[in-house]
């Protein structure tokens, strides 16, 4: 194929993707959509794809990137590390900057190759610390890192419940044994000694060794970090020693409709942090209506994040510029831009993850709500 | 605490027991393990949760509902994994991979029917009760009055019945067993349909405090392995002692050691009498075979 | 005294293995017959018995029984068809009591109340079974335990008994014991095939019998024929050395 073949073919493409920007000359800017479309954590990473979908559109209609259209292209990684890897080492050619909608193991294996290539990306999805602790310049978060949960949700329970008596309940996991050590170090430096730490296994039944502890210790508030599986048994498991008083701290995972049905009256009243969606701001509302007209599914977070993602590429690629050599000004961009966005005000560190209130929750008759 | 913690190694011992229960069964009839019985377990645990929060079945029923289906499927796993080989006199390594291929297969299509989510089974009642300073649910003490049931009925069924003669018999001397006409392939179905039914009420007894699983019975393969061998593999109440062995032992390690040598000491308590009495806790008495 | 033929072997080949060691045995037990089939050890006497009772199956060959082929049917329907066998080495249930071992053979019997009436049969030929009832079979003496496999032979109330090397391991006084009792079964009508290493105690009690020598069967004739003829000289040194090759 000719390049003027080549060119003819990605134009139509392109007209196709987004008719409003269809006369524009010049070559589109490309952005690239990693994640699971296919696999099982398929319906967070398409959420994410199609809230991208929405800013792009509103993007392009309001002129692109000055000038230049803007164009996403989706890669399916399935969940598989190996495959995100393997994806992740065609990026630098073909795009100028990535969108990470995969859960943590992908995400993790794509990390050091997009850094490598210096690819300024932004994962959505994942919440292990990793992602930003592992020395990549180039990557960045916006969703809740597990240290900003276990952070926020440990200070709610020493300030605002004025509780000392905790203690740490974490499953043997990458997930559990991190957010153990978070915990940890997060605790030691408030000077609270926790009564207990114990582990279990994914696969254990039986926590009665664990919780008569709790119980022995006198504990006031227990930290659980780990699967929604186990969080729930330790509730019930809780509940048939009497630990019922015992107030259970969790991260976001545990704001879930699986945990509410899983877990019934036994972990009525639970704590956690939130990524929660405010939709009572302009931007959501608005937001909201495109994206469930367009999916006919419900906006959530995720979808949020996807949108917020790619708005702020787009931000940072204009005041950067679209070539490839520009990706390091791009990234300077993304590190020192204040946004105002879906979901809420947004800066990013120096480490790149991202700083935005996380909210607490609380489940009360069967539903989580904000408490602070 | 100490006295809490005995009560609750008491508990998990019953269902470890139970599930050993089912190897015994088999293993007592055709010297093989059925590395498959733990899916009978996780099978139980699922059509219990479905019998019980899908059709709104009365809990007798469901409960009864949930032991023939498993024991159906004992008996069809005896007839189409075991029954040929079992006859041509396979040798016990071949038999115990096919043991470990039904399980794949029996384990797959639980995931096909139900997925990987968790259900939530309601249970007879997880609100503690008190007595003499011990916590006690009417869960634990249903978990622990069946368990016994079982073992009594089981022992009832042997020593007392007709057909839990032939069974004997049949453990005892195959061939005998046949010459005296006791048909081999009806202690066969009958055996495979015992051990799964009462995999299955494992399944049914924990479901309500651990949720139902796919992988529940994956969970519990070891420790119920455990408890066969300690009890010697052959007679009932060697079984129970096992699992409450198991049982005690890893709930002492869990809340005087830490949760993390939970395994480790239930598994070197297990190494340890396998080296003092290699037949087991009431070894002596396995199975003449002349 | 002897009525319609009972059991027929007709070109009977069995054995273990690709070895064949029983070769197209042909033999016929009459009803009211006690049959013997004399021969060394290795001779292919109780691979015969196996091949009846549906232990091994016949690699050619069929066996007839009350007018029905039975080879190739499974051991328990061979018992149900009334065919019962006291095997060599007697495999009494060792850890079943002695009670239980006789009620093992009364597994078919369908109507539940003659059972007590069966049992009381065995116990008048061995008194010392009754005596025995809640002892484990295992603990019995040798001699007795003969007497438990010959009883719960009997619970199956059969119509042919076989008898595999009953004198087998037994001291000479429980053997001339057993023998007694053997012909009071025989005595009330019982039909056997009786296979023994033991040529005097076999002539002592057949009608008929059969001499096999390495698999085959080379003489026939009445109790009396055989006494005359000098077994242990010329077949059996043949069937000696024969099991030695």
């Amino acid at each position: 194929m000719s390049t003027k073949a080549l060119w003819a073919s990605a134009f139509l493409a392109a007209a196709m993707l987004s008719p409003a920007a269809a006369q524009s000359q010049q070559p589109p800017v490309l952005i690239g959509v990693v994640g699971d479309f296919s696999g099982p954590v398929a319906p967070y990473s398409t959420a994410a794809l199609q809230g991208a979908q929405v800013a792009l559109d509103e993007l392009n209609a309001a002129g692109g990137i000055n000038g230049q259209r803007i164009q996403l292209r989706p890669y399916d990684d399935r969940n598989d590390p190996v495959e995100g890897a393997t994806i992740a080492k065609r990026l630098g050619d073909e795009v100028l900057s990535v969108i990470v909608t995969s859960g943590s193991s992908p995400a993790l294996s794509m990390g050091p190759v997009l850094n490598r290539a210096g690819l300024p990306f932004i994962t959505t999805l994942s919440s292990n610390p990793a992602v930003t602790e592992s020395g990549w310049k180039y990557a960045n978060r916006l969703h809740l890192s597990d240290r900003h949960q276990i952070e926020r949700i440990i200070q709610h329970a020493l300030d605002t419940d004025k509780l000392t008596k905790i203690a740490i309940l974490y499953d043997t996991s990458d997930l559990g044994v991190g957010g153990r050590n978070i915990a940890l170090k997060t605790l030691e430096k408030r000077s609270v000694k926790p009564l207990v730490v114990e582990g279990w296994k994914q696969t254990d039944a039986d926590f009665s060794s664990q919780l008569i502890k709790l119980k022995s210790a006198g504990v006031e508030g227990v930290i659980i970090w780990g699967a929604v599986e186990g969080a729930v048994r330790i509730a019930q498991q809780m509940r048939a020693l009497a630990l019922d008083k015992v107030q259970i701290y969790g991260g976001g995972g545990l704001v879930s409709q699986k945990f509410i049905d899983l877990g019934g009256s036994a972990v009525e009243g639970t704590i956690a942090t939130w990524a929660y969606l405010d939709t009572s701001t302009p931007i959501v509302t608005a937001l909201e209506k495109t994206f469930e007209s367009r999916f006919k599914s419900k906006l959530d977070i995720f979808g949020a994040q996807g949108y917020d993602a790619l708005r702020i590429l787009a931000q940072a690629i204009s005041t950067a510029g679209t070539k490839p050599s520009d990706r390091p000004k791009i990234l300077e961009a993304i590190r020192s831009m204040k946004y105002q966005g879906a979901v809420g005000e947004i800066t990013f560190g120096p480490d790149g993850e991202n700083i935005r209130k996380i909210y607490i929750a609380r489940l009360k008759a069967g539903k989580f709500s904000v408490l602070d | 605490m100490f006295l809490q913690v005995i009560l609750s190694g008491i508990v998990v011992g019953g269902i470890y027991a139970l599930v050993a229960l089912g190897f015994v069964v088999v293993y007592r009839s055709v010297t093989m393990f059925n590395f498959a019985q733990t899916e009978y377990y996780t099978l139980g645990g699922m059509l219990f949760a479905t019998f019980l929060a899908r059709y709104q079945l009365p809990l007798v029923l469901a409960v009864l509902l949930t032991m023939v289906v498993a024991a159906l499927v004992g008996i069809l796993s005896e007839r189409l994994a075991f029954r040929r080989l079992l006859l041509l006199g396979a040798r016990p390594a071949n038999l115990i991979i096919v043991s470990l291929a039904l399980a794949v297969v029996l384990r797959s299509v639980i995931l096909l029917i139900w997925g990987t989510d968790a259900r939530q089974v309601p249970t007879l009642g997880n609100n503690p009760i008190e007595i003499a300073g011990l916590l006690v649910t009417p869960q634990q003490i249903f978990i622990l009055g069946s368990t016994l049931l079982v073992v009594a009925l089981l022992h009832l069924f042997m020593h007392r019945t007709r057909l839990g003669l032939a069974l004997r018999a049949t453990a005892s001397n195959r061939t005998m067993a046949g010459l005296m006409g006791v048909p081999l392939t009806s202690m066969l179905a009958l055996s495979f349909a015992l051990s799964a039914g009462i995999g299955a009420l494992g399944g049914i007894l924990v479901a309500p405090i651990l949720l139902a699983q796919y992988s529940m019975g994956q969970a519990i393969l070891v420790k119920a392995f455990a408890a066969a061998i300690l009890g010697g593999l052959s007679n009932v109440q060697g079984v129970i002692v096992g699992g409450l062995i198991i049982g005690l032992a890893e709930n002492l390690a869990g809340a005087y050691l830490s949760s993390a040598y939970k395994d480790v000491v239930a598994f070197a308590v297990l190494l340890g009498v396998l080296a003092l009495r290699p037949s087991g806790i009431l070894g002596g008495r396995t199975e003449e075979k002349v | 005294m002897t009525g319609e033929v009972l059991l027929s072997l007709r070109g009977l080949t069995a054995g273990y293995g690709p070895i064949a060691a029983v070769r197209n045995v042909s033999l016929e037990v009459r009803a009211g017959e006690v049959v013997t089939i004399l021969g060394a050890n290795g001779a292919g006497k109780s691979t015969t018995i196996k091949a009846i009772a549906g232990v091994i199956r016949a690699w050619s060959g069929e066996v007839y029984f009350a007018g029905q082929r039975i080879n190739g049917r499974a051991s328990a329907d061979i018992a149900k068809a009334g065919i019962a066998v006291v095997p060599e080495g007697r495999q009494i249930f060792s850890d079943l009591t002695v009670e239980e071992n006789l009620m093992i053979g009364a597994y078919r019997i369908r109507d539940r109340a003659t059972v007590p009436r069966v049992l009381d049969e065995v116990f008048d030929i061995f008194p010392l079974l009754r005596e025995r009832l809640r002892q484990r079979g295992g603990t019995l003496s040798g001699g007795e335990q003969q007497m438990l496999a010959l009883g719960r032979a009997l619970m199956l109330q059969p119509k042919l008994l076989l008898l595999d090397e009953p004198s087998m391991g037994l001291a000479p006084r429980i053997v001339e014991q057993m023998y007694v009792s053997l012909q009071k079964i025989v005595d009330k009508g019982m039909t056997a095939l009786l296979v023994e290493q033991s040529v005097t105690m076999a002539l002592r009690i057949c009608t008929r019998g059969y001499v096999m020598v390495n698999g085959e069967i080379v003489r026939a004739g009445t109790a009396a024929e055989l006494a005359e003829t000098d077994l242990s000289g010329s077949y059996f040194a043949a069937g000696d050395a024969g099991a030695a090759a």
